[in-house]
């Protein structure tokens, strides 16, 4: 098996250029939104299936005015990820390489992805509601580059270096030494970390976080879904196979058992009948 | 000359047919969704099973509701009985499970009325999977993409179990109604609405005696 490659996105260094979201773009030739002016640069303002990475402009007041932290977003290429387990046809996969693939034409749209992610990243294009027809659609960490031995758009597009790709050991090596550095270095340090080491088997896209996940909207346990999803898939529908298989076979042994029986009575009946008046 | 008695009122049989119709749609489209049956889970064959599984559920629904309305005194009747029970009927369940359906003979087994208990706990549980599979189907039908996410994910869950139970009641009831040696007899009273005298004696003494009781009132 090869090695699992990873990115590592340190959100201390990005300053919300947004190149990542217009090569994304580019490279996964995704149609540009018309959006109106909410009174942020945020935009558009959320994932849609014509966006599969945003940049999250999140405000605060500082001391000279509005001070901005970033939060690229995209899928987070669970190893543990609930999307593929509940994935009932397989267009959702977990790649060795230690991404979330996704094949569209293979997807019948059911949103179990999009419901199950505990990140609210699959996004579906929903093409009829009375059909119940949709298409999944969420980053694909670059499959076709990655695959070929490229590096994701998003990290070769990024100027200011806040994006890096390469093996995952390396990365989340890299992610602790830089955290280990800010702590020293910043006053406010105490509350940088890296996301997404451990979590969910290993997070294919890890983040330095200059403040706790809370602060970007990303849950600091996000395990359940998965847990959920595993037990429905792993645990009840193979036990409701076994109940069916077990009543099949009973009803067979039963179907054999009772006939016999029945086949008996009405020859005891004839016997019983022989010697007496015919009616 | 068999004598014929009348044991299911028209629109119990148009309910239960239609019921049996659209259920049997909405079974082999769930499990071509559920399983991603390959030909007819994806594309437009995709599209065309999920309509059909949506308009098969409608069908359902309507089918009980019709029952409800159009045959609310039998359904009341049946409300009413189904819900009645007694230490007999778990008695009559154990009996009949080990020794009745197996060699034939009655034993201890409890005297049947309108329904044995079997029948009674196939009518209350199937009625709680529909109510369950339409609830979750209608989150799940609207909720796609866009609903509370919790919400969802409990009803699809919900959506898988209550299939299991509905479909496992469909095969014990379409084995013993079509095809058990000692039971068979059984469909005729749906598919005619009568059963013989001797199928009532044997299968439902007490419901038989009732039948009785009321002919001689009416009569005297």
């Amino acid at each position: 098996m090869r090695d699992k490659v990873a990115t590592l996105i340190d959100l201390t260094k990005c300053v919300g250029c947004r190149a990542c979201q217009v090569a994304c773009k580019e490279w996964n030739g995704l149609e540009g939104q018309t959006t109106s002016n909410r009174g942020t640069y945020e935009n558009p303002p959320s994932l849609s299936p014509e966006t599969w990475t945003k940049i999250d402009f999140i405000e605060s007041s500082g001391e000279e005015g509005v001070d901005w932290t970033f939060l690229k977003q995209q899928c987070l290429h669970c190893t543990d990820a609930a999307c593929a387990e509940v994935c009932p046809t397989k267009a959702l996969r977990t790649h060795p390489l230690g991404f979330v693939s996704l094949e569209e034409d293979r997807c019948n749209g059911c949103g179990y992805c999009a419901e199950f992610c505990p990140f609210g990243i699959p996004q579906m294009k929903i093409t009829s509601l009375l059909a119940g027809t949709a298409v999944a659609s969420k980053c694909t960490f670059c499959q076709d580059r990655l695959t070929s031995g490229m590096e994701p758009i998003c990290s070769k597009s990024c100027p200011a270096g806040a994006i890096s790709f390469g093996l995952r050991n390396d990365m989340v090596l890299k992610g602790e030494e830089r955290v280990a550095a800010l702590k020293e270095s910043r006053d406010d340090g105490a509350k940088i970390n890296l996301y997404g080491a451990n979590l969910l088997g290993g997070l294919g896209m890890m983040y330095v976080l200059p403040d706790e996940p809370g602060a970007f909207g990303l849950p600091s346990d996000p395990s359940g879904s998965y847990s959920l999803a595993a037990a429905w898939q792993g645990l009840l529908q193979p036990l409701g196979g076994i109940l069916i298989g077990v009543g099949a076979v009973t009803a067979g042994i039963n179907w054999i058992i009772a006939r016999r029986m029945a086949n008996q009575a009405v020859a005891a009946r004839a016997e019983a009948g022989k010697g007496a008046d015919r009616d | 000359m068999t004598r014929w008695i009348r044991r299911f009122s028209v629109p119990q049989q148009w309910a239960h047919w239609l019921y049996a119709l659209f259920f049997s749609v909405l079974a082999v489209t769930g499990v071509v969704i559920a399983f991603s049956v390959p030909g007819f889970a994806v594309g437009e064959a995709g599209a065309a099973t999920r309509v059909l599984h949506r308009f098969a559920a409608i069908g359902l629904i309507v089918s009980a509701v019709y029952y409800a309305v159009f045959g609310h005194k039998s359904a009341g009747r049946d409300m009413r009985f189904i819900f009645t029970w007694s230490r007999d009927d778990l008695k009559w369940l154990w009996s009949a499970a080990t020794r009745f359906y197996w060699i034939g003979e009655r034993g201890d087994l409890p005297e049947e009325g309108r329904y044995n208990a079997g029948q009674k706990l196939n009518y209350l549980a199937q009625l709680v999977g529909f109510a369950v599979l339409a609830v979750t189907g209608i989150v799940m039908w609207l909720g796609a993409g866009s609903g509370s996410a919790d919400w969802f994910k409990v009803s699809v869950i919900l959506h898988d179990l209550a299939t299991f139970l509905v479909i496992g009641l469909f095969a014990v009831h379409f084995y013993l109604t079509t095809m058990h040696p000692l039971t068979k007899e059984a469909i005729t009273g749906m598919v005619t609405g009568y059963v013989t005298e001797e199928y009532a004696r044997e299968h439902h003494p007490a419901w038989l005696r009732e039948v009785e009781a009321d002919e001689a009132r009416k009569t005297a």
